[in-house]
């Protein structure tokens, strides 16, 4: 196999999964408008594309498969085939099988998928359909349109025109590979650094030419720094999309009518944050379908029409983006959670919670408030993962409730996690460390009064009538600092509504950061949640203090 | 008081006061006078004139009444008539005249209650005496009868008038006689003032002239008796000073004499002290001589001390090459700082060259070759600095050495200069004590001529002297044949105070008792005489007088 | 994968390239292809809790990368870092590394033949990481591998000594 051939298929890959992508999406619209005629040309013009592209390239078994697809979208196409859910049903199957294929193809091009069972399903289906096409004869992508030309030539000439106009219209982007993307901002993040160099030493230069030039300079370089940091930017519609597919599976399992509801599906968010989102966003939906709607049945009772609503909304909310899943559903039963909890051992017997702090048990590892354990969800791994996650990726998770009527999620997340808002501390005269922002609490200046020691080694600090744990950070990372002898900083950081100090020499500046992951040699490093570029061109690290006072207190 | 004044106004004094009483004794006499006759004059005036005012009045009326009795009875006739009538106009006008005279006088106190009724008797006669005239102008004799009866009716009003006027009349009378006797008494007692006046007067001034008199006589007695004894003073103390002339005279001789011996030592004194100048004169000049040899010793060693300095310039020059080798040294360092980077940079060319494979192969020899000239240029860098290294190493020693010896150098000549100057120093000192030496012979020689000019001097004071005692003597001389004549002129004076008789006797006895009329008198002269005698030295304050006396005490 | 080829086509022909570098006085040498390349010594940020020999991270173009001291690794020869000290900033397959040497020499491209298998000793010492020696003019050259010196050994010290403390 040689090269060319190789790079060949992984190029087809990749079109492949982005081609399902948009498939699923268009499926899912077909169930609701059946005889939308374009999206069924559409759907059609997917699969001839990858039935082409597959056989070209080799992959003679997914062509085959794709052949007896698309037989069944040309049926659809011609009317033979009445749309209905069980057929959207196995459209989507057919999708997802195919999304595990390439992605099976991609890591091995040898892989074999057991695709037959559901191709039997597609010819049974297909052979229940008076064709007016000929039976056609598989060899491979190309005999196709030789063996059998009259009809589905006419049916591809007439719909490769079509979707042509169609793609140039919708299609305005182009595909970047990630690495591609961040070597940009890497090299913007160098530019700016030299920029800030250079206006630095500005006052050198006399000419004023010059001067107003790096000015400007400066100027378009934050604009280009801006923009690079804009390109990881996804808009959250394929992620939306997924979720209706996972409310649809799962409220029929259930026996339930349950409708969604999208909103502000073309929000952007980094692109790390949104890989990491899925996962979340499906335990959320799947809880609010199986433990928040009720059935139809108990909605008709209490007076609520049958079918249950889940919103899924997206908006910016200062400088966050504010992810929002609420439904009507009967909501959080608080005197049942803390009954659960103590029965599993989450809470003391005798302990007494008010509601809201009751709703917050559903965090807690192992809870589950479903007696059974489904599929679906009530494995008990549901909830405490998903706010782990959230967490992980520098966000927080909100609970609302209101009882019989429904509960409401908000994920608050960063628009982007390769910049944060940093502070730049220093220790002795020469390192500087920077702590996100969003962990200090506040900044204090001691003059070593507010000291005191605690016990053999400890110290506490006191502040306002409140005495915190101290930590200096010199001792933690093991820098010589001065900070215990001489005056100092000391930052306030709040984790899991506990209050920590932290002491170190100086607070040296406040200013946003490129975070830079560090080598795998030193991803765990406790207390160290990464690395920066500082303005003068060093490399700093970043602290996580939430991090370092779990190491100590633990 | 009296005593203090002078004889002048003694004198007039005494006569201004018998003056003053005369003065006196006349005005009070005057005022005395002149009141009697103011008196006289009143009895004169108004009195005999108010008497004979009114005399005249009853003499024309008694006119009127002879006129009336002429008419009586009788027949006029026109001429006849017109005679009455200028005869009644003549009564009429003296009746005018003697009332106006008489009123002309003031009237004194009761004298008018007198006159009314005369002045109105008398125009009731008056005017009776008019009709009567009038009636008497008819020839009728009816007329005229009655007129004869009206004229019988005449006493009815002669007789009032009459009384009034007798009553007037002794008026007068007695207010003459009152001021009469006044003017008597006035008079009487006037001349017994100015007689007890004149009396005190004449005593007081035979008073005071006695007093007077007695007192200059006094004075005058003192004073020539005074004069007397000082002729007499004068007269012993010139014959005193004549002697002392003769003593005086001498010794200024034998002062002129040991002058001259004083002279002549001065003037050998004045010759050595001019020899001493002229050796001083010739050290300074040794000294300044000195001094030049000095300065030209002070002038080579500085040359000397320039020339090490070059020296030391060189050395300096010499060490800014030494710096000159270090910048190439620096420079050869940045020369290995490229040669770094070159390696780094092939090397980095070699790893792009492998990483392009085959195609990288022909380039790949390049950057090995860079690399190599990198490392050449890098050991020629090293060689050149090390070569840098050493000759500046031996630059450096040499540098030491020199600024050593050129620093010993330095310090002899600076020993050198250092002494010279010294040296200079003490020459100059030298040649400073010989020119004040030059300066104090000068000062010295200047001062002997000043000597030399006060001995000229004091000879001829001498001289002077000499001459002077002489005629101080015959001065003497003079003086006492003057005091001679003085004491005659005293005797004089006695004779004129005295009286001739006692003048002469004590004119008689001129070098005994001065005053023999008291005891008193007698010893006031020997006390005036001893203290003459004492006074006399120590008054005498004159130059020559000076030297008289420092001879004197010499010889 | 192209780049797997060519060095195969380099290792067919027997000359593979090296790059020569001395800690202390002995020579040693990486295969080029392993270099992404050759700079001086920049300014690094020190990571707390890590070995002495590990020197911190720098910024080599906007991407943070750690330095190891080699010298200080294998040699334990304590040097200051100097002018003349490189530092070779190696690629394992993306992954970035950069070894502080004490000079980097030359690049050789050493043929098979001249290359000897490794010395069998009688050590404690695991001297894995020596690939091979090779001999140049009379001196010796250490071939080294270097994922076998730090990587593997490397980055699992830190990552137990962290979880260690963690824990």
């Amino acid at each position: 196999m040689d090269d060319a051939e190789k790079k060949l298929k992984a190029t087809f890959l990749e079109e492949a999964s982005q081609l399902l992508l948009d498939a699923e999406q268009s499926f899912l619209l077909l169930e609701s408008n059946p005889n939308d005629s374009g999206l069924i040309d559409c759907i059609f013009r997917l699969a001839h594309n990858i039935k082409g592209s597959a056989n070209a390239v080799g992959f003679a078994d997914l062509g085959h498969f794709m052949h007896e697809l698309e037989s069944l979208f040309l049926k659809v196409r011609n009317k033979e085939l009445k749309i209905d859910a069980p057929i959207v049903d196995i459209f989507l199957r057919c999708n997802d099988l195919l999304t595990v294929w390439i992605a099976t193809l991609s890591k091995d091009d040898s892989a074999q998928v057991p695709y037959q069972s559901l191709l039997e399903r597609v010819r049974e289906v297909n052979a229940a359909v008076p064709s007016s096409m000929p039976k056609m004869e598989v060899h491979n992508g190309f005999a196709i349109f030789i063996d059998d030309p009259p009809a589905s030539t006419k049916a591809a000439t007439e719909a490769i025109p079509d979707f042509a106009s169609t793609a140039v219209l919708k299609d305005d982007s182009i595909r970047i590979h990630l690495t591609h993307v961040d070597g940009l901002i890497n090299d913007i993040g160098e530019l700016v650094i030299l920029q800030t160099v250079l206006k630095q030493q500005k006052h050198l230069v006399s000419s004023p030419l010059i001067q107003k030039t790096i000015d400007q300079l400066g100027k378009i370089t934050r604009q280009i720094q801006d923009s690079s940091m804009g390109l990881r930017m996804v808009p959250l519609n394929q992620t939306f999309q997924k979720m209706q597919r996972i409310l649809r599976d799962t409220s029929k399992k259930l026996g339930k009518d349950v409708n969604l509801h999208i909103a502000g599906e073309a929000t952007g968010l980094d692109k790390t944050v949104l890989d990491n989102l899925g996962d979340p966003l499906v335990h959320l939906i799947r809880n609010a379908v199986d433990h928040g709607i009720e059935l139809p049945e108990e909605r008709l009772k209490v007076g609520k029409s049958a079918q249950g609503n889940v919103w899924l909304s997206a908006y910016h909310q200062s400088g966050k983006l504010v992810i929002e899943i609420r439904d009507d559903g009967r909501g959080l039963d608080a005197a049942n959670l803390i009954r659960i909890a103590k029965k599993r051992g989450v809470l003391a017997e005798d302990a007494t919670l008010e509601d809201k702090e009751a709703w917050q048990l559903i965090f807690y590892p192992g809870f589950s408030t479903k007696s059974q354990v489904t599929d679906i969800s009530g494995r008990g791994v549901g909830l405490d993962v998903v706010k782990t996650n959230i967490i992980k990726l520098k966000g927080e998770i909100q609970l609302d409730n209101q009882p019989g009527h429904g509960t409401c999620f908000r994920i608050f997340l960063p628009l982007t996690l390769a910049i944060i808002d940093g502070m730049i501390i220093g220790l002795n005269e020469t390192e500087r460390y920077v702590v996100p922002l969003t962990q200090v609490h506040e900044i204090f200046e001691v003059t070593g009064a507010e000291l005191h020691a605690f016990g053999r080694e400890d110290e506490v600090f006191d502040i306002r009538g409140k005495t915190l744990p101290l930590y200096h950070l010199g001792k933690v990372l093991g820098r010589p600092s001065h900070a215990t002898k001489r005056r100092g900083v000391v930052i306030v950081s709040r984790v899991n509504q506990r209050e920590f100090a932290f002491a170190a020499d100086m607070v040296v500046s406040q200013q946003q950061v490129v975070i830079k992951q560090l080598g795998k040699d030193l991803k765990k490093i406790s207390g160290v949640s990464g690395s920066a570029i500082l303005g003068d061109g060093k490399a700093a690290l970043i602290l996580d203090l939430e991090e370092i006072a779990k190491g100590r207190s633990a | 008081m009296f005593n203090s004044w002078s004889l002048k106004a003694k004198l007039i004094g005494a006569f201004s006061f018998c003056a003053t009483i005369l003065a006196f004794v006349g005005g009070i006499s005057y005022f005395r006078l002149n009141e009697v006759v103011f008196r006289y004059d009143h009895v004169v005036k108004n009195n005999m004139g108010n008497y004979i005012a009114v005399s005249n009045v009853l003499d024309a009326t008694r006119r009127l009444n002879i006129m009336i009795g002429r008419l009586t009875n009788s027949n006029l006739t026109v001429d006849q008539l017109r005679t009455e009538e200028a005869f009644l106009a003549q009564a009429l006008s003296d009746i005018d005249a003697g009332k106006k005279a008489y009123l002309a006088i003031p009237f004194v106190d009761g004298e008018d209650s007198l006159y009314q009724p005369v002045d109105q008797s008398l125009a009731k006669v008056i005017e009776f005496s008019k009709r009567v005239l009038e009636m008497s102008r008819t020839n009728d004799p009816e007329s005229l009868k009655k007129r004869d009866e009206f004229a019988y009716t005449y006493d009815t009003v002669r007789v009032p008038y009459r009384e009034a006027m007798d009553r007037l009349k002794d008026f007068q009378s007695r207010e003459a006689d009152k001021w009469s006797k006044s003017a008597d008494s006035a008079a009487s007692s006037a001349t017994i003032m100015v007689l007890s006046l004149v009396t005190v007067g004449v005593i007081i001034s035979f008073v005071l002239g006695l007093f007077i008199s007695t007192s200059i006589t006094k004075t005058m007695l003192r004073v020539s008796d005074q004069l007397s004894s000082g002729a007499d003073e004068v007269t012993s103390a010139a014959s005193e000073i004549s002697s002392t002339s003769e003593q005086l005279s001498a010794s200024a001789t034998e002062q002129a004499s040991s002058l001259q011996e004083t002279a002549s030592s001065i003037e050998e004194m004045s010759s050595m002290i001019k020899q001493n100048s002229d050796n001083a004169n010739r050290s300074s000049e040794t000294a300044r001589s000195g001094q030049q040899s000095v300065d030209k010793g002070k002038h080579v060693i500085s040359e000397m001390l320039d020339a090490m300095n070059s020296i030391d310039a060189a050395n300096k020059e010499i060490s800014e090459v030494v710096k000159v080798i270090g910048q190439i040294a620096n420079k050869t360092k940045v020369i290995d700082d490229i040669v770094f980077k070159t390696q780094l940079l092939s090397f980095n060319a070699s790893v792009e060259a492998a990483r392009a494979g085959e195609h990288g192969k022909g380039f790949a020899v390049v950057a090995e070759e860079v690399g190599n000239l990198a490392q050449m240029s890098g050991n020629a860098a090293r060689e050149i600095s090390d070569m840098l290294e050493q000759s500046l190493e031996r630059v450096e020693r040499m540098i030491t050495t020199s600024k050593q010896k050129v620093e010993v150098g330095i310090n002899v000549g600076k020993r050198c200069g250092d002494v010279l100057d010294e040296l200079v120093v003490s020459v100059g000192d030298v040649n400073g004590m010989a020119g004040e030496i030059a300066s104090a012979c000068q000062e010295q020689s200047r001062g002997i001529n000043e000597i030399t000019r006060a001995m000229t001097q004091l000879d001829q004071v001498t001289q002077q002297n000499a001459s002077a005692s002489q005629q101080s003597a015959s001065a003497a001389e003079q003086l006492s044949q003057q005091a001679e004549t003085l004491r005659a002129s005293a005797m004089e004076l006695m004779q004129l105070i005295n009286g001739r008789a006692q003048v002469g006797m004590v004119y008689q006895q001129p070098h005994a008792v001065h005053r023999p009329h008291t005891a008193a008198a007698k010893r006031k002269p020997t006390q005036l005489a001893g203290k003459t005698r004492k006074k006399a030295p120590g008054s005498a304050d004159g130059v020559p007088n000076a030297q008289h006396e420092g001879f004197d005490e010499a010889a | 994968m192209s780049s797997s080829q060519s060095v195969n086509a380099n290792t067919k022909k027997g000359a593979d390239r090296h790059l020569i570098f001395a800690l202390g006085s002995e020579e040693y040498s990486v295969p080029l292809l392993k270099v992404k390349e050759v700079i001086e010594v920049p300014d690094i940020t020190p990571v707390p809790h890590t070995p002495t020999y590990y020197l911190g991270i720098m910024n080599l173009r906007g991407q943070v990368i750690s330095i190891i001291d080699l010298r200080l690794k294998l040699k334990n020869v304590k040097q200051e870092l100097e002018k003349k000290t490189a530092v070779i900033i190696l690629d394992f397959d993306g992954f970035c590394l950069g070894i502080a040497v004490s000079a980097v020499n030359r690049v050789l491209a050493l043929t098979e033949d001249e290359i000897n298998e490794r010395p069998t000793m009688e050590t404690t010492e695991n001297l894995d990481y020596i690939t091979g020696v090779a001999h140049r003019d009379k001196k010796l050259i250490l071939l080294l591998d270097v994922s076998k010196a730090l990587n593997v050994e490397d980055l699992n010290l830190i990552h137990t000594q962290k979880t260690q403390q963690a824990a």
